[in-house]
């Protein structure tokens, strides 16, 4: 009987670790936690920190991910800055060696990408709450979330080298489903749409898919717009007749409307990430956010 | 004189093209030290004059004068200091509003340990106590612009703070729940309720008592503090985290002066997922606490007609805040505070004269506006009713202005 307490209780302060077969992962956003369970299958269990209809920009570090990360084998991150109003608070509180920065279990996801709109000259913050490694909005690019997976796959199978091989396998078919489907995105007739956007959110989703966005609601990152810019705008917008008027599900939404009844163009409500509306993946992410632009 | 160096420094090391903080535009670079600066001014009126309150806006960092107050320039310094160690160091300015006289402080100064196994977390250097919610947070975290008159009365102006070590435990449990316990030394004028220094008697003496000089001899002459911290989501929006602290060491009173110092803290946040920069929140934050005072006895003079003989007593006092903040619409928040403080067991000259240990209350509305996340500007009303005022009751009006710039570090719960 005493052994038994004296187990639960050691048992409850973990110091011993019963093997778990299971990589415990804690990933930001809910995309990064839909790529991590194609890859990571049954063989991981994933926590996802923000919630899906919330906005990636303002997150506060709530002390119940600071117990989830201080949990975590390894901490998946979308990277290039766009955590960093909570993630190294959260990293710093988690006591945890494993997820610090510089070791492989700490994965930032955009070190494998090819970044844009990095800024060529200095930048300061009178350009707004700007992002200033590069757009870190690239989880509406295929050609991107295909390099993340590989990058994925590959340090998985290195940390938890017992099932290399259903990773690998798993990446494999994933690839597979991506090109059929990137055949099905590419018939989409996107090419020549022009859209006015709200934050320079879809610049990827433009490059790749051959729209153009021709102006922007926010006059800078993170700072509501001025009366002059919205007057200026809704000059560009009845000259230029753009196809919609399109923003993301956490703000924006009243600026379109707003510009929507000015100017008749119509207004489109992009969803932003995994989990809103039943978006089970990031393949129906992908499917609702190309459909909403036809 | 010494503004205009620091003034200098501030522009030549903290200048986003040239200080340390610019943020890399080619791929990575050494990140060295992350600088940021934090400035608050205020402007203000009250009904009761300036000597009346350096009493009632008793925090170092309040504003606290007929017309301006630069209440706390602070420059900040973090970085990794190798592989196991985050340093932090947090240097203050301001001016006496009595003297114009400019005052630098060394806040704090300290090393965290990152990766120590167990959930363990060593704090060593010199940093604020944790005790409690308002006391470890720097001015520029705090809602309102002056901190709770109960903080005043137990930690003094700037917060009890000295050089020691404190060990974070966080425990395997199935919600968020963190031990702290902690050692510092009990004197300087930042261990205002324990061992204390001379100035700070010369000031305000607690209970008016006379300070006695003592000598560190053994463990038990530290300050000891307990915290714990437990938090959970009752909800996907609502984040409850509740904390008691107590504190035990020894006091300014003489040889078995003790104090013990307790109390409890609560924070509610509602942020609704579907925010808009942040907005709209309700944040609703409570602190109560209590302490001990056990004053020696204490006996003075060699002529009889006149010796100073004072008996051994235990003075008590306790107080709390209550403050509630409503984010309504981006940019803006409006708050209201209520303050009670009280206590038994008699100052020299009488409690009800003794401006930090009488019975009191305060009540504060507050406006802020925010341009962005580092600039806002704040209008708070103060209605104090104290018994050692002339009229017991005093009005007074603050208009505050904050900016910060450099790395602007993550926001503790
Ligand atoms: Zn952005």
């Amino acid at each position: 009987m005493l052994k038994r307490i004296i187990f639960t209780l050691l048992l409850l302060l973990r110091l011993i670790n019963p093997a778990f077969a299971e990589v415990n992962i804690v990933a930001t956003l809910p995309w990064i936690g839909s790529i991590v369970r194609e890859i990571g299958g049954d063989k991981v269990n994933i926590t996802v920190l923000v919630k899906p209809n919330q906005d990636p920009h303002y997150i506060e570090a709530k002390p119940s991910m600071i117990l989830e990360a201080s949990k975590a084998d390894m901490l998946i991150y979308n990277g290039l800055d766009l955590e960093v109003g909570y993630l190294p608070l959260i990293i710093n509180s988690s006591r945890n060696y494993r997820i610090q920065a510089g070791r492989k279990e700490n994965l930032d996801c955009s070190q494998y990408i090819d970044a844009i709109e990095r800024p060529q000259r200095d930048v300061d913050r009178s350009m707004g709450d700007i992002h200033p490694f590069g757009n870190p909005h690239y989880h509406l690019s295929p050609e991107n979330i295909r390099k993340v997976a590989d990058g994925i796959a590959d340090t998985l199978s290195e940390l938890d080298s017992a099932h290399a091989e259903f990773y690998r396998k798993n990446l494999i078919s994933f690839y597979e489903r991506l090109d059929d489907k990137q055949k099905q995105w590419g018939s989409k007739s996107l090419k020549d749409k022009k859209f006015i956007a709200y934050h320079k959110y879809f610049e990827y989703l433009a490059s790749e898919f051959g729209f153009q966005i021709i102006g922007y609601i926010e006059q800078k990152p993170g700072i509501p717009p001025s009366a002059g810019h919205i007057e200026r705008l809704i000059e560009t917008i009845k000259n230029s007749r753009p196809d919609a008027l399109i923003t993301t599900g956490y703000y924006g939404k009243r600026g379109v409307e707003f510009l929507s009844q000015k100017t008749g163009i119509r207004g489109v409500v992009i969803p932003h990430d995994v989990g809103a509306d039943d978006i089970k993946d990031w393949f129906t992410l992908m499917d609702r956010v190309l459909e909403s632009l036809e | 004189m010494k503004l205009y160096f620091f003034i200098l420094f501030v522009l030549l090391f903290s200048f986003p093209a040239y200080g340390e903080d610019v943020k890399s535009v080619s791929s990575g670079r050494l990140r060295l030290i992350d600088i940021s600066m934090d400035a608050l001014f205020s402007g203000g009126w009250s009904t009761v004059n300036d000597n009346t309150l350096q009493n009632i806006q008793g925090g170092g960092h309040d504003p606290r004068k007929r017309g301006f107050t630069v209440q706390n320039v602070e420059l900040s310094l973090t970085g990794a200091v190798d592989p196991y160690l985050k340093g932090e160091a947090h240097i203050v300015y301001f001016n006496d509003p009595l003297t114009g006289e400019t005052r630098t402080e060394l806040e704090e100064v300290f090393i965290t340990t990152l990766s120590l196994p167990y959930g363990l977390q060593l704090e060593a250097g010199h940093f604020f106590t944790e005790f409690g919610r308002i006391n470890p947070r720097h001015p520029h975290q705090w809602h309102w612009q002056d901190q709770p008159v109960i903080n005043t009365r137990f930690f003094g102006p700037d917060g009890m703070r000295g050089p020691g070590f404190r060990l974070g435990w966080l425990m395997p449990l199935p919600w968020f729940s963190e031990l702290h316990i902690g050692i510092q030394n009990a004197n300087g004028e930042t261990m205002a309720s324990f061992l204390a220094s001379e100035e700070f008697f010369d000031e305000r003496p607690i209970g008016n008592r006379p300070f006695v000089k003592q000598e560190v001899k053994a463990l038990k002459d530290l300050v000891h503090l307990i915290k714990m911290d437990n938090s959970l989501d009752l909800a996907e929006d609502i984040t409850a985290k509740i904390g008691i602290s107590g504190l035990y060491g020894p006091n300014a009173t003489g040889g078995n002066g003790q104090t013990i110092i307790y109390g409890a803290d609560l924070v509610l946040k509602w942020r609704p997922a579907e925010q808009v920069r942040g907005w709209p929140f309700l944040i609703l934050e409570s602190e109560i606490m209590k302490r001990d005072y056990k004053s020696a006895t204490y006996l003075y003079g060699s002529d009889p007609e006149n010796v100073i003989d004072l008996q051994e007593e235990t003075l008590k006092d306790w107080g709390f805040y209550a403050q509630i903040l409503y984010g309504f619409m981006p940019r803006w928040a409006a708050g209201l505070r209520y303050e009670y403080a009280t206590g038994s067991g008699e100052s020299i000259d009488g409690r009800n004269n003794d401006p930090f240990r009488d019975d009191r209350s305060r009540i504060s509305p507050l406006l802020t506006w925010m341009l962005t996340e580092f600039s806002r500007v704040r209008i708070q009303y103060n209605y104090d009713h104290a018994d050692h005022l002339p009229d017991e009751e005093a009005h007074s009006v603050w208009l505050g202005i904050e900016f910060m710039y450099g790395v602007h570090p993550a926001h503790s719960f």
